[in-house]
Protein backbone atom coordinates (compact mmCIF):
# COMPACT_ATOMS: atom_id res chain seq x y z
CA UNK A 1 0.00 0.00 0.00
CA UNK A 2 2.80 2.70 0.94
CA UNK A 3 4.34 1.88 -2.47
CA UNK A 4 1.19 1.68 -4.81
CA UNK A 5 -0.98 4.14 -2.55
CA UNK A 6 1.31 6.65 -1.38
CA UNK A 7 4.06 6.37 -3.53
CA UNK A 8 6.34 5.87 -0.75
CA UNK A 9 9.55 3.58 -0.85
CA UNK A 10 9.45 -0.01 0.63
CA UNK A 11 12.66 -0.45 0.19
CA UNK A 12 13.08 -1.88 3.67
CA UNK A 13 11.21 -4.96 2.75
CA UNK A 14 14.27 -5.80 0.34
CA UNK A 15 17.00 -5.39 2.84
CA UNK A 16 15.64 -7.89 5.49
CA UNK A 17 14.29 -11.17 4.61
CA UNK A 18 11.06 -11.80 5.54
CA UNK A 19 12.31 -14.75 8.85
CA UNK A 20 14.47 -11.83 9.64
CA UNK A 21 11.74 -9.71 10.32
CA UNK A 22 9.15 -12.02 12.05
CA UNK A 23 11.31 -12.38 14.72
CA UNK A 24 11.59 -9.29 16.02
CA UNK A 25 8.09 -8.39 14.74
CA UNK A 26 6.83 -11.32 16.80
CA UNK A 27 8.40 -10.43 19.62
CA UNK A 28 7.59 -6.61 19.82
CA UNK A 29 3.80 -7.56 19.59
CA UNK A 30 4.16 -10.33 22.05
CA UNK A 31 5.52 -7.81 24.31
CA UNK A 32 3.48 -5.11 23.30
CA UNK A 33 0.79 -7.25 24.29
CA UNK A 34 1.48 -8.19 27.62
CA UNK A 35 2.42 -4.59 28.39
CA UNK A 36 -0.94 -3.08 27.56
CA UNK A 37 -2.64 -6.73 29.32
CA UNK A 38 -0.74 -5.35 32.56
CA UNK A 39 -1.09 -1.95 32.08
CA UNK A 40 -4.93 -2.34 31.94
CA UNK A 41 -5.34 -4.64 34.61
CA UNK A 42 -3.79 -2.53 36.88
CA UNK A 43 -5.53 0.89 35.75
CA UNK A 44 -8.60 -1.01 35.19
CA UNK A 45 -8.49 -3.54 37.53
CA UNK A 46 -10.36 -1.56 40.13
CA UNK A 47 -12.29 1.60 41.22
CA UNK A 48 -10.85 3.99 43.47
CA UNK A 49 -12.58 6.84 45.09
CA UNK A 50 -9.68 9.24 44.90
CA UNK A 51 -6.72 9.69 42.48
CA UNK A 52 -4.00 7.34 44.01
CA UNK A 53 -0.53 5.96 42.76
CA UNK A 54 -0.45 2.61 41.42
CA UNK A 55 2.83 1.14 42.03
CA UNK A 56 2.17 -2.34 41.59
CA UNK A 57 3.53 -4.66 39.09
CA UNK A 58 4.42 -3.05 35.58
CA UNK A 59 4.42 0.23 37.57
CA UNK A 60 6.25 -0.64 40.34
CA UNK B 1 0.46 1.29 28.34
CA UNK B 2 1.91 3.47 26.04
CA UNK B 3 5.08 1.66 25.82
CA UNK B 4 2.94 -1.55 24.92
CA UNK B 5 0.55 0.27 21.99
CA UNK B 6 4.46 1.62 20.46
CA UNK B 7 6.20 -1.87 21.00
CA UNK B 8 2.65 -3.15 19.16
CA UNK B 9 2.50 -0.75 16.40
CA UNK B 10 6.38 -1.67 16.03
CA UNK B 11 5.66 -4.95 15.72
CA UNK B 12 3.28 -3.91 12.62
CA UNK B 13 6.04 -2.02 11.01
CA UNK B 14 8.70 -5.10 11.03
CA UNK B 15 5.95 -7.04 9.32
CA UNK B 16 5.34 -4.70 6.76
CA UNK B 17 8.54 -2.55 6.56
CA UNK B 18 8.53 1.11 4.56
CA UNK B 19 9.52 4.16 5.32
CA UNK B 20 5.77 5.59 5.61
CA UNK B 21 4.87 2.85 8.26
CA UNK B 22 8.16 3.90 10.16
CA UNK B 23 7.34 7.66 10.29
CA UNK B 24 4.04 7.07 11.47
CA UNK B 25 5.41 5.38 14.31
CA UNK B 26 7.80 8.11 15.09
CA UNK B 27 5.31 10.32 14.93
CA UNK B 28 3.00 8.26 17.51
CA UNK B 29 6.16 7.91 19.81
CA UNK B 30 6.33 11.75 19.86
CA UNK B 31 3.36 12.48 20.45
CA UNK B 32 2.98 9.67 23.04
CA UNK B 33 5.89 11.11 25.03
CA UNK B 34 4.42 14.59 24.92
CA UNK B 35 1.33 13.21 26.43
CA UNK B 36 3.13 10.95 28.82
CA UNK B 37 5.60 14.87 29.72
CA UNK B 38 2.03 16.08 30.35
CA UNK B 39 0.62 13.51 32.89
CA UNK B 40 4.29 13.84 35.10
CA UNK B 41 3.52 16.83 35.37
CA UNK B 42 0.10 16.73 36.38
CA UNK B 43 0.61 13.92 38.39
CA UNK B 44 2.88 15.62 40.18
CA UNK B 45 0.57 18.34 40.71
CA UNK B 46 -1.93 15.74 42.38
CA UNK B 47 -0.10 13.60 43.92
CA UNK B 48 3.04 15.59 44.99
CA UNK B 49 6.06 14.48 46.72
CA UNK B 50 5.31 10.61 46.93
CA UNK B 51 4.89 10.75 43.00
CA UNK B 52 8.41 12.67 42.92
CA UNK B 53 9.46 9.69 44.49
CA UNK B 54 7.76 7.13 42.49
CA UNK B 55 9.38 9.03 38.98
CA UNK B 56 12.79 8.55 40.70
CA UNK B 57 12.10 5.13 40.86
CA UNK B 58 10.84 4.35 37.78
CA UNK B 59 11.37 5.72 34.48
CA UNK B 60 9.26 7.27 31.88
CA UNK B 61 9.61 4.57 29.23
CA UNK B 62 11.23 1.21 30.84
CA UNK B 63 8.89 -0.48 33.09
CA UNK B 64 10.06 -2.51 35.93
CA UNK B 65 9.27 -6.14 34.95
CA UNK B 66 9.00 -8.47 37.78
CA UNK B 67 8.12 -12.16 37.05
CA UNK B 68 6.43 -12.80 40.25
CA UNK B 69 2.70 -14.11 41.42
CA UNK B 70 0.81 -11.24 43.04
CA UNK B 71 0.93 -13.42 46.33
CA UNK B 72 4.47 -13.12 46.32
CA UNK B 73 3.99 -9.37 45.55
CA UNK B 74 1.38 -9.16 48.72
CA UNK B 75 4.04 -11.01 50.87
CA UNK B 76 6.78 -8.65 49.52
CA UNK B 77 4.98 -5.74 50.99
CA UNK B 78 4.21 -7.64 54.41
CA UNK B 79 7.79 -8.52 54.54
CA UNK B 80 8.72 -4.96 53.93
CA UNK B 81 6.29 -3.67 56.62
CA UNK B 82 7.25 -6.38 59.19
CA UNK B 83 11.09 -5.22 58.52
CA UNK B 84 11.08 -1.65 58.32
CA UNK B 85 9.38 -2.38 62.46
CA UNK B 86 12.40 -4.45 62.90
CA UNK B 87 15.21 -1.87 61.72
CA UNK B 88 13.06 0.87 63.24
CA UNK B 89 14.59 3.98 61.92
CA UNK B 90 12.41 6.12 63.92
CA UNK B 91 15.01 4.95 66.99
CA UNK B 92 18.30 6.41 64.48
CA UNK B 93 16.35 9.70 63.60
CA UNK B 94 15.05 10.57 67.26
CA UNK B 95 19.21 11.48 67.64
CA UNK B 96 18.90 14.19 65.64
CA UNK B 97 16.46 16.01 68.24
CA UNK B 98 18.81 17.24 69.77
CA UNK B 99 18.87 19.85 66.95
CA UNK B 100 15.38 19.97 66.98
CA UNK B 101 15.59 21.33 70.75
CA UNK B 102 18.54 23.72 69.90
CA UNK B 103 16.53 25.17 67.13
CA UNK B 104 13.48 25.38 69.06
CA UNK B 105 14.79 27.56 72.09
CA UNK B 106 16.43 29.99 69.56
CA UNK B 107 12.63 31.13 69.70
CA UNK B 108 11.10 33.27 71.89
CA UNK B 109 8.94 32.15 74.04
CA UNK B 110 5.08 31.78 73.15
CA UNK B 111 2.41 30.67 74.71
CA UNK B 112 -0.04 27.74 73.20
CA UNK B 113 1.77 28.60 69.61
CA UNK B 114 0.03 26.57 66.41
CA UNK B 115 2.24 24.88 64.52
CA UNK B 116 2.41 22.94 61.31
CA UNK B 117 4.95 20.30 60.63
CA UNK B 118 5.21 20.09 57.00
CA UNK B 119 6.47 16.66 55.86
CA UNK B 120 6.42 15.89 58.97
CA UNK B 121 7.15 11.69 58.09
CA UNK B 122 6.31 9.38 61.14
CA UNK B 123 6.61 12.32 63.60
CA UNK B 124 9.97 12.21 65.24
CA UNK B 125 10.24 16.08 65.18
CA UNK B 126 6.59 16.40 65.74
CA UNK B 127 6.54 14.57 68.80
CA UNK B 128 9.54 16.30 70.14
CA UNK B 129 7.60 19.94 69.18
CA UNK B 130 4.69 18.63 71.45
CA UNK B 131 7.25 17.87 74.11
CA UNK B 132 8.88 21.51 73.60
CA UNK B 133 5.71 23.72 73.17
CA UNK B 134 2.52 23.32 75.20
CA UNK B 135 1.21 24.78 71.59
CA UNK B 136 -1.27 23.03 68.92
CA UNK B 137 0.92 21.18 66.44
CA UNK B 138 -0.89 19.64 62.80
CA UNK B 139 1.80 17.31 61.17
CA UNK B 140 1.19 17.28 57.37
CA UNK B 141 2.45 14.55 55.22
CA UNK B 142 1.25 13.23 51.61
CA UNK B 143 1.98 9.32 52.83
CA UNK B 144 -1.11 7.76 55.02
CA UNK B 145 0.91 4.83 56.34
CA UNK B 146 3.57 7.43 58.24
CA UNK B 147 0.08 9.69 59.59
CA UNK B 148 -0.97 5.99 60.85
CA UNK B 149 2.59 5.53 62.62
CA UNK B 150 2.40 8.92 63.90
CA UNK B 151 -1.22 8.99 65.30
CA UNK B 152 0.10 6.12 67.07
CA UNK B 153 2.47 7.70 68.64
CA UNK B 154 0.65 10.86 69.59
CA UNK B 155 -1.97 8.31 71.10
CA UNK B 156 1.12 6.55 73.13
CA UNK B 157 1.92 9.98 73.91
CA UNK B 158 -1.03 11.22 75.22
CA UNK B 159 -0.81 14.15 73.44
CA UNK B 160 -4.27 13.46 71.29
CA UNK B 161 -5.78 16.72 72.45
CA UNK B 162 -3.20 19.37 70.83
CA UNK B 163 -1.41 17.04 67.89
CA UNK B 164 -3.27 16.23 64.85
CA UNK B 165 -2.11 15.18 61.28
CA UNK B 166 -3.50 16.34 57.88
CA UNK B 167 -2.62 14.04 54.93
CA UNK B 168 -1.78 16.66 52.28
CA UNK B 169 1.00 17.50 49.20
CA UNK B 170 3.50 19.93 49.65
CA UNK B 171 2.22 21.42 46.46
CA UNK B 172 -1.17 21.58 47.53
CA UNK B 173 -1.23 23.43 50.94
CA UNK B 174 -4.82 25.15 51.63
CA UNK B 175 -4.69 26.52 55.12
CA UNK B 176 -6.08 29.82 55.47
CA UNK B 177 -3.60 32.87 55.53
CA UNK B 178 -2.00 33.76 58.53
CA UNK B 179 -3.09 30.21 60.18
CA UNK B 180 0.21 29.55 62.13
CA UNK B 181 2.68 31.16 64.43
CA UNK B 182 5.46 28.50 63.67
CA UNK B 183 6.26 26.38 60.51
CA UNK B 184 8.60 23.20 60.81
CA UNK B 185 9.90 21.40 58.13
CA UNK B 186 13.15 19.28 58.81
CA UNK B 187 13.87 17.58 55.06
CA UNK B 188 11.20 18.47 53.31
CA UNK B 189 11.75 22.17 51.48
CA UNK B 190 14.29 20.19 49.00
CA UNK B 191 10.94 18.40 47.35
CA UNK B 192 9.66 22.01 46.20
CA UNK B 193 12.93 24.18 46.42
CA UNK B 194 14.19 25.99 49.02
CA UNK B 195 13.33 29.62 47.48
CA UNK B 196 9.59 28.37 46.15
CA UNK B 197 9.27 26.68 49.88
CA UNK B 198 10.03 30.23 51.53
CA UNK B 199 7.61 32.19 48.69
CA UNK B 200 4.87 29.70 49.43
CA UNK B 201 4.57 29.52 53.41
CA UNK B 202 5.33 32.71 54.02
CA UNK B 203 1.27 33.79 53.68
CA UNK B 204 0.65 30.77 56.10
CA UNK B 205 2.53 32.41 59.10
CA UNK B 206 0.94 34.59 60.96
CA UNK B 207 2.58 38.39 61.50
CA UNK B 208 5.93 37.99 63.12
CA UNK B 209 5.23 34.22 62.53
CA UNK B 210 8.56 31.92 62.53
CA UNK B 211 9.82 29.53 60.39
CA UNK B 212 12.02 26.91 60.78
CA UNK B 213 13.75 24.50 58.09
CA UNK B 214 16.28 21.54 58.52
CA UNK B 215 17.56 21.34 54.76
CA UNK B 216 21.14 20.08 53.17
CA UNK B 217 23.89 22.51 53.43
CA UNK B 218 24.91 22.71 49.84
CA UNK B 219 24.65 26.31 48.29
CA UNK B 220 23.80 27.53 51.86
CA UNK B 221 25.71 31.20 51.00
CA UNK B 222 22.67 31.48 48.33
CA UNK B 223 20.20 30.60 50.99
CA UNK B 224 21.08 32.92 53.28
CA UNK B 225 21.09 35.43 50.82
CA UNK B 226 17.41 34.71 49.72
CA UNK B 227 16.07 34.56 53.04
CA UNK B 228 15.42 38.83 53.29
CA UNK B 229 14.24 38.37 49.43
CA UNK B 230 11.27 36.50 50.25
CA UNK B 231 9.91 38.33 53.33
CA UNK B 232 11.78 37.10 56.36
CA UNK B 233 14.93 37.79 58.58
CA UNK B 234 16.86 35.26 59.57
CA UNK B 235 17.14 35.21 63.27
CA UNK B 236 19.44 32.40 63.43
CA UNK B 237 21.68 29.67 61.33
CA UNK B 238 23.41 26.39 62.38
CA UNK B 239 24.99 23.61 60.75
CA UNK B 240 24.93 20.13 62.20
CA UNK B 241 28.35 18.39 62.55
CA UNK B 242 29.83 17.79 58.96
CA UNK B 243 29.70 13.97 60.16
CA UNK B 244 26.71 14.08 62.03
CA UNK B 245 24.32 11.99 59.37
CA UNK B 246 27.37 9.55 59.31
CA UNK B 247 27.83 8.93 63.15
CA UNK B 248 24.64 9.85 64.50
CA UNK B 249 22.50 8.01 61.87
CA UNK B 250 23.82 5.82 58.90
CA UNK B 251 26.49 4.38 61.26
CA UNK B 252 24.37 2.35 63.42
CA UNK B 253 21.66 2.03 61.08
CA UNK B 254 24.27 -0.05 59.26
CA UNK B 255 25.14 -2.19 62.38
CA UNK B 256 21.33 -2.64 62.60
CA UNK B 257 21.35 -4.12 58.89
CA UNK B 258 24.21 -6.10 59.51
CA UNK B 259 22.81 -7.52 62.45
CA UNK B 260 19.71 -8.19 60.20
CA UNK B 261 21.41 -9.43 57.52
CA UNK B 262 22.39 -12.74 59.62
CA UNK B 263 19.20 -13.54 61.49
CA UNK B 264 17.66 -13.25 57.28
CA UNK B 265 20.75 -14.85 55.61
CA UNK B 266 18.17 -17.10 54.00
CA UNK B 267 15.29 -14.70 52.79
CA UNK B 268 16.03 -13.47 49.46
CA UNK B 269 13.11 -10.85 49.50
CA UNK B 270 14.96 -9.68 53.00
CA UNK B 271 18.44 -9.19 51.37
CA UNK B 272 17.34 -7.25 48.78
CA UNK B 273 15.15 -4.65 51.25
CA UNK B 274 18.78 -4.73 53.25
CA UNK B 275 20.98 -4.15 49.80
CA UNK B 276 17.80 -0.99 49.23
CA UNK B 277 19.13 0.42 52.38
CA UNK B 278 23.23 -0.36 52.13
CA UNK B 279 23.15 1.18 49.25
CA UNK B 280 21.76 4.63 50.31
CA UNK B 281 23.95 4.55 53.72
CA UNK B 282 26.95 3.70 51.40
CA UNK B 283 26.34 7.28 49.59
CA UNK B 284 26.85 9.09 52.71
CA UNK B 285 29.54 6.74 53.74
CA UNK B 286 31.82 7.62 50.72
CA UNK B 287 31.40 11.38 51.19
CA UNK B 288 29.59 12.08 54.76
CA UNK B 289 30.54 15.66 54.34
CA UNK B 290 28.69 16.11 51.18
CA UNK B 291 25.42 14.83 53.20
CA UNK B 292 25.83 17.43 56.03
CA UNK B 293 22.78 20.32 56.50
CA UNK B 294 21.48 23.04 58.89
CA UNK B 295 19.17 24.45 60.38
CA UNK B 296 17.38 28.08 59.22
CA UNK B 297 15.57 30.02 61.70
CA UNK B 298 13.38 32.71 60.01
CA UNK B 299 11.00 35.36 61.30
CA UNK B 300 8.68 36.98 58.87
CA UNK B 301 8.98 40.28 58.19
Amino acid sequence: MSFFVFRFSTVLVGLFSLPALLLPAILSLGFGLYLIAKSHKAVFGETIDQPRLIDSGVYS
Amino acid sequence: MYLGILLFCLGLFFISPSLLSFGVWLAFFILYDKMATYEQKDLIRILGEEYIVYQKRVSKWFPRIRLRSSLENKLGKKMSKDLMVEINQDHFRERFNKYTRRAFQMLPKMEKPRILDIGCDSGVPTIELAKLSNGEIIGMDINQSLLDKLNRKIEEEGFSSRVKTVKRSLFEIDFPDESFDIIWAEGSIWIIGFEKGLKEWRRLLKPNGFLVIHDEIKTVSNKLKNIPRYGYKLISYFSLPEDAWWTEYCKPLEIRIKELYVKYKNNSEALKIFKKYQSEIDMVKRNPKEHSSAFYIMRKS
